[in-house]
């Protein structure tokens, strides 16, 4: 049976026009979202593809990929605010709702102003904790229990605007960034789908931030990888579990680079008097560190131009035991 | 007096930071006295507290052709490190193993001595690399520290070979540090 006319019209009627702005694999699963809702994706705006990789090729962004794939129309301005022509073709589109995700771009006052619901943002974190550009890493290098996904209106502050409604998900001993990444990224697209039609129908209260609790999630850089195992076990096991998949952790061995893939920290009895960084046992489940408090016990790891192998082997391949790692 | 067990790479206990000597007692003179004729059983002209597992900042050396002139240094600090210049060392810690390292060529270091008296010295030649070398062991640093890793890898490899036979005689005319 097919709905009678009028009921198909009225839908019809009611769907909103919604310009999807996003870049990276996080935001992917929130365009799927949109496109899955009763609703139109007008246009995808994302980066311009950008060299990445070994060849460093021109690579479309995730978001380009998968929008290309779903037959959306792709917008690729190198800056909105330098580029009077990218307004006015948004503007033409006369969207209801433009959706910010992981777009990596600043929005100009024109287009915050420009739909007629305003832009909304989906933000990796329980604001207004972790605002800015790596909230699920800090999350992570914060040893917090719990993070989440937050969806505000966008204003022209960084990750200051009022919120809507928020997801949360613990966050697990093992956990790394990348791992949390995708479910934050599911949770939010959860979230986006089921406030949708609120927020097109203005049904929505968005409540200002609390100013206490907030703090800033900076980008990271290769440098911050550099392991200081001067560090206790537990500090050392969070940022490995931060920067896995970038920029992953790593410490010197013989003078080439290690890197740290994964580790655990040992129960602090087995403190030795070694030196920080000095490999004080090696075996079959991997290589234990003595670190500034408590032993590292890394399970994974990979030598420069090498595979990743488990740290055992490593050890035993290399003669690890008794030699100081990072120098 | 006895002779005292030296630790042998890639011992972990190698890597132990030193902590001061905080008096010098008797405990501490008889240390010193059982790491001397460890060293000169071994035989070896420098050793380290480090190397018999004591993590206190002592080394005991004696350079001379004739094993007759001790020399104890207690909380050694270097006060002034010359041109750098390259010599072979070994060490009791890794045996039958020499190679070419580079270090300060002249040195002057102050010290405590078994009375507890500070007092400086200047060295060069072999006597200067023995006090840097045994130095290095009180941070829980080791000569095969500063090769490469190729060297090193090699040289763990034949230790553990060797692990259950009797170390190695040295070249003759290389002293052992």
């Amino acid at each position: 049976m097919t709905a009678p006319a009028d009921v198909a019209g009225e839908a019809a009627r009611r769907a909103g026009r919604i310009v999807f702005a996003g870049s990276p694999a996080f935001a992917v699963p929130a365009l799927d979202a949109l496109a899955a809702s009763r609703h139109r994706v007008v246009a995808v705006l994302t980066q311009p593809d950008r060299p990445a990789g070994r060849g460093r090729q021109l690579q479309a962004s995730a978001v380009k990929q998968r929008a290309l794939a779903l037959g959306l129309p792709v917008l690729q301005p190198a800056s909105l605010r330098h580029d009077p022509a990218a307004v006015a073709a948004l503007q033409a589109l006369a969207p209801d709702l433009i959706v910010v995700v992981a777009y990596g771009l600043l929005l100009p006052r024109a287009v915050l102003e420009l739909p007629r619901c305003g832009c909304i943002n989906l933000h990796a974190s329980l604001l207004p904790r972790w605002r800015g550009a790596a909230p699920i890493q800090a999350a992570v290098l914060a040893g917090d229990e719990r993070t989440g996904v937050a969806l505000m209106r966008l204003e022209e502050g960084l990750d200051t605007g009022p919120v809507a409604a928020v997801r949360e998900l613990p966050i697990g001993p093992r956990d790394t960034a990348g791992a949390l990444h995708d479910r934050l990224a599911v949770l939010g697209a959860g979230l986006l789908a089921a406030e949708l039609d609120a927020i097109l129908e203005g049904r929505v209260t968005f409540v200002p931030q609390p100013a206490a609790g907030a703090c800033h999630a900076p980008k990271l850089d290769k440098a911050d990888a550099v392991v200081d195992w001067s560090l206790p076990a537990a500090v050392i096991d969070r940022r490995i579990r931060a920067f896995d998949p970038w920029p992953v952790a790593e410490t010197r061995f013989g003078g080439r680079q290690l890197r740290l893939w994964q580790a655990l920290p040992l129960p602090a009895a087995g403190d030795t008097a070694a030196v920080p960084g000095t490999v004080v046992a090696a075996g079959a489940s991997g290589m234990d560190v003595q670190t500034g408090a408590g032993l590292l016990r890394l399970v994974t790891v990979q030598l420069a131009g090498r595979q990743r192998v488990a740290a055992g082997e490593f050890a035993n391949g290399h003669r690890a035991l008794g030699e100081v790692l990072g120098r | 007096m006895a002779q005292l067990k030296i630790l042998e790479y890639p011992d972990p206990r190698l890597r132990t930071r030193a902590a001061p000597v905080a008096a010098v007692d008797d405990r501490i003179r008889r240390l010193a006295a059982d790491m001397l004729e460890t060293m000169y059983a071994a035989p070896g002209v420098g050793l380290a507290a480090t190397q018999v597992d004591e993590h206190l900042r002592l080394l005991v050396m004696d350079i001379s052709e004739s094993r007759d002139e001790p020399l104890v240094l207690i909380n050694p600090e270097i006060l002034e490190a010359g041109e750098p210049a390259s010599g072979e060392e070994g060490c009791l810690s890794v045996p039958g193993v020499t190679e070419t390292v580079e270090r300060a060529g002249r040195i002057r270091v102050r010290a405590l001595d078994l009375q507890g008296r500070a007092f400086e010295l200047e060295a060069d030649g072999l006597k200067a690399v023995c006090i840097q070398h045994e130095m290095d062991h009180l941070e829980g640093k080791l000569f095969v520290d500063y090769l490469s890793e190729l060297k090193r890898l090699r040289i763990r490899k034949k230790l553990a070979k060797t692990a259950r036979r009797e170390p190695d005689t040295p070249a003759a005319r290389i002293p052992v540090i």
